[in-house]
C-alpha cells in the first residue's frame, strides 16, 4: 500500500481495532453533543460480525494513529431481481487533530479514493451503489471525494401513539402479533413476496436480521411478527432512541405485503402500543416518499415531518447507469430506517 | 466551443429567432409564447436572457428571472431559469443540451451570478438525467419536492367566508403583510405590491384568482394565490389523476394566524370546486408549520418526479441551509 504525505493507506487488519476507535470516538464525540463513545464490542458487531463481510480503508500516521477512515457496511440486496451488494457508507472521518483545511481533506481523499477504487464497480466484483444520510459535513466531503449525490429530501412519518391508538379504527380479526426473541427462517418466504414488486431492497432474512437486530450488543429492539392462522404476513421491529435530534419510538423496520393490509394494521397498533408504554411524543416511521407504506401510513393517521437528511447515493456501475442513476433509486428503492445507521 | 458561436446578452431583432427553438426546461405542454415573453420583459427586477449565435442566425437561448430576495437580513438576488431552448437541428451534447446552449448558458451565468451578483441561481425541473444542470449548470438538488393533495370528489362547498375578498389590486399592504410572515423565513422572494401585481395580475395565461383576508378595519392579514389547471394536461407535473386540478400557488399568511389560514384554505377549495376542479395541489417546504397543519386538513402528502436544483455561490448558505431556510411556493416556479 501506498504511503501519501506520511500517511499509510490500507485496508483494516486484525488489531486496528483500539486505534479506530480512539479516532472515530474522538471526532464524532465534537461534532454529537449526545455521542456515546462507541464500545470495542459494539464495533467488532458492526464490522467484524456483519454476515455481509466489511469494507475499511484507514489512513495511519507515523505513530500508527489512525487520522482518516473511509468505511461502509456492505448490504446484500435484491436489485431488479439480481442479488448484489451495496454499500453502506458510515462512520467515516478525518481527525482535525492531524491538520486543517487541505491536509485534514487530503488525509480524507487518501483513503476514500482507494476505498471506492477497490469496493465500488459494477456487480459482481463490486457494489454498484454505495448510500448514507449524512450529516451536512460528511455530505460535502462524500459529495467532492465519493461523487455522492442526492436521491431524496428525506422526511420521516410520526404519530402521537395517544391520538394514534385514541382513533381506533385500526385493527385486523384473525391477525396476532407475536415476540419472537429472533426472526425464524420463515421471515424469507415474506421477503420474497414482498421484494417481488420492488425494484431494489435489502435482503431480508434470518442471518441478516438477527445480526441487526437480536445481535447488537449496544441497544435492544423488540420484534414483531404478524400471523394469520399461523402463516407469516408481516414483520416489524421497534426501538426506541434518537433519530433527527428527537428521542421517539422508532419503528425501525416494515415488511408488509402490499396485498396484507390486516398485517399493517395489526403491527402499526403493536407498535404505537409499545410508544405509549415508553411513554415517549412521537412514534415514527422512515419510508421513501414513493414506497407502498407511504400513503398507507398517512390514511393511517401518521403525518410527514421534515428531517436533516438528504438520501445519497454514489453510483460505481457503467453497465446498466440507468438502474444505478439516483432517479431511479428514488423511484425504486425500497428501504427503512434499519438500512441507515441511525436506529 | 464551436469557432462560429458568439454569445451575447439579447438584442432587439433576436425575438424573431425564439420561437423556432425548443425549450427543454418548460412543463408539459407549455409552449412559447410573445404573450409571455413581453410579460417576462416588465418584470419589475428586470430579465436576463442570452443568446447564441452564428452567421446563420440564433442558435440558443438561455434566460433567467431575477428574484429580490430577503436572506439572512439583507437584501439580495436569487434568479430562476425561465428559458433554456436550442435550435431543434442541433447535436446534443449532454443529456440532449447541445453545445450551443452549453456556451450560452455559460456565458450568462458567468456574467450575472456570484457572490456580486445573484447570489442563488435555481429552477424546477423533471426528473430525468441531470447531468447538464449538475455538470454545466453546477447546480445541486434543493430538495425533491413533496407536494400536498386534496380530493375534492366526495367533498361539498365548505361556506364561503364573508371576509374573503378577490385582490384586484395591490398596494403597501402586500408589502406589510409580507414582512409579518417572513420573520420566520431565511430567504424568500419580497412580496411587495410590484412583484405580486407582475407576477398574478398581470399573467397574460394564467388566470390567477388572489384571495385576500381582510379584518375589520380594512387590514390584509393573509392571501392565497389560486390557479386551475385545466382538464387534459396529462403529464404535466401538478396535474392530478383526472379532471381538472385547483391549485393554491402562494401563500401568505403569519403563522401565529391559524384562523386566517383556515378561512383562506376553505375559500380556495370552494372556488376549486366551483372550477369543476377533482383534486387540489399545493407546496410548502417541509419545515412550514402550514405543512403540517394542512396535512391536519385531509391534505396528503406526494412525491412528484420534480426536482429543485439550484447552485449557491456563498458557501454559508449552501443545500443544506437552503432547504431548511428557503421559503419556496409554486409561485416561485414556472410550473404554472
Amino acid at each position: 500500500m501506498g504511503e501519501v504525505h506520511r500517511l499509510t493507506v490500507r485496508p483494516y487488519e486484525p488489531g486496528d481495532e483500539e486505534a479506530i476507535l480512539d479516532g472515530f470516538n474522538f471526532v464524532f464525540g465534537r461534532i454529537d453533543p449526545a455521542f456515546e463513545p462507541r464500545s470495542l464490542e459494539a464495533w467488532r458487531w458492526q464490522y467484524l460480525e456483519n454476515p455481509s463481510g466489511r469494507r475499511i480503508f484507514l489512513g495511519l500516521d507515523e505513530d500508527g494513529q489512525v487520522v482518516s477512515q473511509q468505511a461502509g457496511i456492505p448490504v446484500r440486496m435484491v436489485h431488479r431481481g439480481l442479488r448484489v451488494t451495496w454499500n453502506q457508507i458510515v462512520d467515516s472521518f478525518a481527525d482535525p487533530r492531524y491538520g486543517k483545511g487541505l491536509k485534514r481533506h487530503r488525509a480524507f481523499a487518501d483513503v476514500s479514493k482507494p476505498y471506492c477504487d477497490t469496493y465500488g464497480g459494477p456487480h459482481p466484483e463490486g457494489d454498484p451503489i454505495m448510500y448514507g444520510l449524512p450529516i451536512r459535513a460528511a455530505w460535502r466531503m462524500g459529495h467532492k471525494f465519493l461523487g455522492y449525490e442526492v436521491c431524496r429530501s428525506q422526511t420521516k412519518l410520526c404519530v402521537r401513539p395517544e391520538t394514534y391508538l385514541e382513533r381506533g379504527q385500526e385493527g385486523e380479526q384473525g391477525v396476532t402479533v407475536e415476540e419472537p426473541p429472533r426472526f425464524p427462517a420463515e421471515v424469507e418466504a415474506l421477503f420474497e413476496r414482498v421484494q417481488a414488486s420492488v425494484g431494489a431492497m435489502a435482503v431480508r432474512d434470518a442471518l441478516h436480521l438477527n445480526w441487526r437486530f437480536c445481535d447488537r450488543p449496544d441497544r435492544s429492539y423488540e420484534l414483531g411478527l404478524a400471523r394469520r392462522a399461523g402463516t407469516l404476513i408481516g414483520l416489524a421491529v421497534f426501538g426506541a432512541g434518537t433519530f433527527d435530534g428527537r428521542e421517539d419510538a422508532l419503528l425501525c423496520d416494515w415488511l408488509v405485503p402490499a396485498d396484507e393490509p390486516g398485517a399493517g394494521k395489526a403491527l402499526r397498533r403493536w407498535a404505537a402500543t409499545k410508544a405509549r408504554e415508553r411513554g415517549l411524543e412521537f412514534l415514527t416511521a422512515l419510508f421513501p416518499d414513493t414506497s407502498g407504506p407511504w400513503i398507507e401510513f398517512q390514511e393511517a393517521g401518521f403525518r410527514v415531518q421534515d428531517t436533516r437528511y438528504f438520501t445519497s447515493c454514489g453510483t460505481y456501475s457503467q453497465d446498466h447507469p440507468e438502474d444505478c442513476s439516483p432517479r431511479w433509486l428514488f423511484h425504486h428503492w425500497y428501504y427503512t430506517m434499519a438500512d441507515f445507521d441511525l436506529c | 466551443m464551436a469557432d462560429s458561436l458568439h454569445t451575447r446578452p439579447l438584442q432587439a431583432g433576436d425575438e424573431a429567432y425564439l420561437p423556432g427553438l425548443e425549450a427543454l426546461n418548460r412543463p408539459e405542454g407549455t409552449a412559447w409564447t410573445p404573450e409571455v415573453w413581453r410579460w417576462r420583459q416588465l418584470h419589475p427586477a428586470g430579465n436576463r436572457s442570452w443568446v447564441g449565435e452564428d452567421e446563420g442566425g440564433v442558435r440558443a437561448h438561455f434566460a433567467t428571472c431575477p428574484q429580490r430576495t430577503w436572506m439572512a437580513g439583507e437584501e439580495q438576488f436569487f434568479s430562476q431559469i425561465v428559458e433554456a431552448a436550442q435550435g431543434p437541428d442541433e447535436s446534443p451534447l449532454l443529456d440532449g443540451v447541445a453545445e450551443a446552449l452549453v456556451e450560452t448558458a455559460r456565458g450568462l451565468l458567468e456574467a450575472t451570478s456570484g457572490l456580486d451578483g445573484d447570489w442563488v441561481t435555481h429552477h424546477v425541473v423533471g426528473g430525468g438525467d441531470l447531468r447538464f444542470q449538475r455538470r454545466v449548470l453546477q447546480h445541486e438538488v434543493v430538495r425533491t419536492p413533496l407536494v400536498l393533495r386534496l380530493d375534492l370528489s366526495d367533498r361539498k362547498p365548505p361556506p364561503s367566508p364573508a371576509a374573503i375578498e378577490e385582490c384586484t389590486a395591490f398596494d403597501d399592504q402586500a408589502r406589510w403583510l409580507w414582512d409579518r410572515c417572513v420573520g420566520h423565513w431565511g430567504a424568500s422572494t419580497i412580496r411587495d405590491e410590484s412583484y405580486l401585481s407582475w407576477r398574478y395580475l398581470q399573467h397574460p395565461n394564467t388566470p390567477y384568482t388572489c384571495l385576500g383576508l381582510r379584518d375589520a378595519d380594512g387590514i390584509l392579514r393573509g392571501l392565497a394565490v389560486y390557479a386551475t389547471l385545466p382538464e387534459g394536461r396529462i403529464g404535466h407535473p401538478l396535474a392530478g389523476a383526472s379532471g381538472a386540478t385547483g391549485v393554491i400557488v402562494d401563500w401568505m399568511v403569519p403563522r401565529e394566524e391559524p384562523e386566517v389560514g383556515r378561512a383562506l384554505r376553505r375559500a380556495a377549495v370552494r372556488l376549486a370546486l366551483d372550477s369543476g376542479a377533482r383534486s387540489m395541489v399545493t407546496f410548502f417546504p417541509e419545515w412550514s408549520p402550514w405543512f403540517v397543519t394542512f396535512q391536519e386538513e385531509d391534505w396528503r402528502v406526494h412525491p412528484t418526479d420534480l426536482v429543485h436544483m439550484a447552485r449557491s455561490h456563498h458557501p454559508r448558505f449552501d443545500m443544506f441551509w437552503l432547504r431548511g431556510n428557503w421559503w419556496v411556493q409554486l409561485g416561485d416556479t414556472s410550473l404554472l
